[in-house]
């Protein structure tokens, strides 16, 4: 298995901060492919978010117990030092996350946050070089007049384009995991969409996997080849997507797969 | 550009009013610069002939607009109780004033910065929770107070500076300087309490937002992620603080210098309120007035450039 990415072993993330430790994610396995698209569908607190914190690198390891590995192309994260966590952070992995309009620093350009990671991790580019893949970043992803944007403030967009400029500055450094933590959850129906087809289409441009999380089944069936449906912190069932929506083994993902709701049973109505 | 002539007028007229309504109030309040300068025991043909000297029996109106226009041309009058002109009283003392209020700015700025930062990233171990209670202490102790405990410790059970002993600044700019550190330190320290009080409330606050998640994603360590973003954001309300503090400080320090035997304008603001000498209390507030109306500009803008978000060109 040459092209694997990122395997998770038998994770476990356990809360301390109360007097009963709170089990958030259990006995977790998965594995995904260079260029592959996997979605993790459950509802809240079954412990998706939490399962791509961590392989993130941005679990606060205080007031918690982590078990198990993450490997992430022979770098094991959970265990890595925090300098080590960083080099990946924003180069290899990048992260998208549910609130485009609290994820963006409110004082500073689009243009200073979107070439952020390049500041961090290729300190040898000059100012010019960083502007233009800056500029080609946000035309990427489909915003138009991006020399505008690049000068504009956070609250002059709105949350669909800002979700597109999270996307920029995660893609700036052609990372080769995507986690796109319910990317469109607070966003309307058909920019939900766009932004679905904005994240196939870079996966086919640049080979990046993605790993979506999303409690909207519809929308990973659309983007994803692969499903782990995850609840109460455990997998509950994996595979892929064709064959559990059309032979879904467990009664938790028949009734997640019930719940969508469909054309023609509205028409009958 | 346009907001900045709007502020402008504004300005003006707030300083119009005030003026007026120092003029009107020094004339409706009993006594006047006539029977102060000659005392309950003089007769009354003796105070007439002085009103009339000095113009204090034509109509109100006629007087104050002669003043004001006078004031415009920067002519600001001549004292009634010290026969010299206004312009070089006030000349020779403002600057001793606001050379005090400016060095508690800065003595604020430079300690309450890192103060704040530190104790927010300490919150809750025992260095945040001492600072705290000390910062309690000094918030709850009124700055003359302090002047006066200062002045005690320092000045007399110390001996590290001459309590009422004052240099001028035209004598030795040195030892000028050397003697308002300790009425400075009266003056910051609540000052300092407060701001370090705000923005370590402010970092704390900010820090839990979903854009220093996005910061530490992208591989920033700590200390980036405070310097590059959180404090710019924790800064905005303590700049709107320190704006206030320093208008505060340039008016406040009228009693601080009475603490300290300081000549500065309070001084002579004091002195001139009990003699009813009209030009000198006239042209002392309307300057301070003027100096807090600019201030509170300037800081509007700062304000506007540290957050993008309020914009007070268009509909302000």
């Amino acid at each position: 298995m040459e092209d694997l990415l990122l395997e998770i072993k038998d994770l476990n993330i356990e809360f301390h901060d109360h007097d009963v430790p709170e089990r958030v994610v259990n006995g977790l396995n998965m594995k995904l492919k260079r260029g592959e698209i996997l979605g993790i569908v459950g509802e809240s607190g079954s412990g998706k978010s939490m399962t791509a914190m961590a392989i993130a690198g941005l679990l606060r390891r205080h007031d918690m117990k982590i078990g198990g590995e993450i490997n992430f192309e022979g770098t094991e994260i959970l265990h890595a030092s925090r300098t080590e966590i960083r080099g990946f952070q924003g180069d290899d992995i990048g992260i998208i996350f549910q609130e485009p309009m609290t994820s963006l620093n409110p004082v500073k350009r689009i243009g200073w946050q979107v070439e952020e990671s390049l500041r961090i991790h290729r300190p040898e580019m000059s100012k010019a070089q960083r502007y233009a893949l800056a500029i080609d970043s946000l035309k990427s992803v489909e915003l138009e007049e991006p020399e505008k944007t690049y000068k504009k403030y956070p609250h002059e967009l709105s949350g669909g384009m800002r979700q597109r400029v999270m996307i920029a500055s995660a893609m700036i450094c052609e990372p080769k995991l995507l986690i796109a933590d319910e990317p469109t959850t607070a966003l309307d129906v058909t920019i939900q969409l766009q932004i679905v087809k904005l994240l196939q289409r870079l996966n086919r441009e640049k080979n990046t996997s993605i790993l979506f999380i999303s409690h909207d089944l519809s929308l990973v069936k659309q983007l994803c080849a692969k499903i782990l449906v995850m609840h109460d912190g455990r997998v509950v069932e994996a595979g892929d997507t064709l064959e559990i929506f059309t032979h879904p083994k467990e009664a938790y993902t028949k009734e997640l797969i019930g719940a969508i709701p469909k054309v023609e049973k509205m028409k009958q109505l | 550009m346009k907001y900045v002539g709007k502020k402008l007028v504004t300005m003006l007229i707030t300083l119009l009013c005030i003026s007026f309504l120092v003029y009107f109030a020094f004339d409706i309040i009993p006594g006047d610069a006539a029977l102060a300068a000659l005392g309950t025991d003089s007769t009354p043909e003796r105070l007439a002939a002085l009103r009339e000297q000095l113009g204090l029996n034509r109509p109100f109106l006629e007087r104050y607009f002669e003043w004001l226009i006078n004031f415009v041309r920067g002519d600001f009058g001549v004292s009634y109780k010290y026969k010299m002109p206004v312009a070089d009283m006030i000349s020779s003392k403002l600057p001793i004033t606001v050379i005090m209020a400016l060095m508690s700015f800065a003595m604020m700025v430079v300690i309450s910065l890192p103060m704040g930062v530190y104790t927010a990233m300490n919150s809750g171990r025992r260095v945040d929770r001492l600072i705290m209670v000390v910062n309690q202490v000094m918030m709850s102790v009124p700055h003359f107070f302090m002047g006066i405990i200062i002045t005690y410790v320092f000045g007399l059970v110390f001996r590290l500076f001459t309590p009422g002993g004052f240099v001028s600044y035209e004598t030795n700019f040195g030892k000028f300087i050397s003697y308002l550190i300790f009425p400075c330190i009266a003056i910051a320290l609540p000052k300092i309490a407060m701001s370090v009080k705000l923005l370590r409330g402010s970092c704390i606050e900010e820090a839990q937002k979903d854009y220093v998640r996005t910061a530490y994603s992208k591989g920033n360590n700590t200390r980036t992620v405070l310097y590059k973003h959180v404090l710019r954001n924790a800064m905005i309300p303590v700049i709107t603080l320190w704006g206030m503090t320093l208008a505060d400080m340039l008016v406040g320090s009228i009693v601080i210098e009475q603490v300290f035997n300081i000549p500065g304008i309070g001084r002579i603001l004091l002195t001139s309120i009990s003699y009813r000498d009209y030009p000198v209390v006239e042209a002392v507030i309307v300057l301070i007035a003027a100096v807090v109306i600019v201030t509170n500009f300037c800081v509007d803008i700062i304000y506007q450039i540290a957050d993008p978000r309020i914009s007070v060109g268009e509909n302000g």
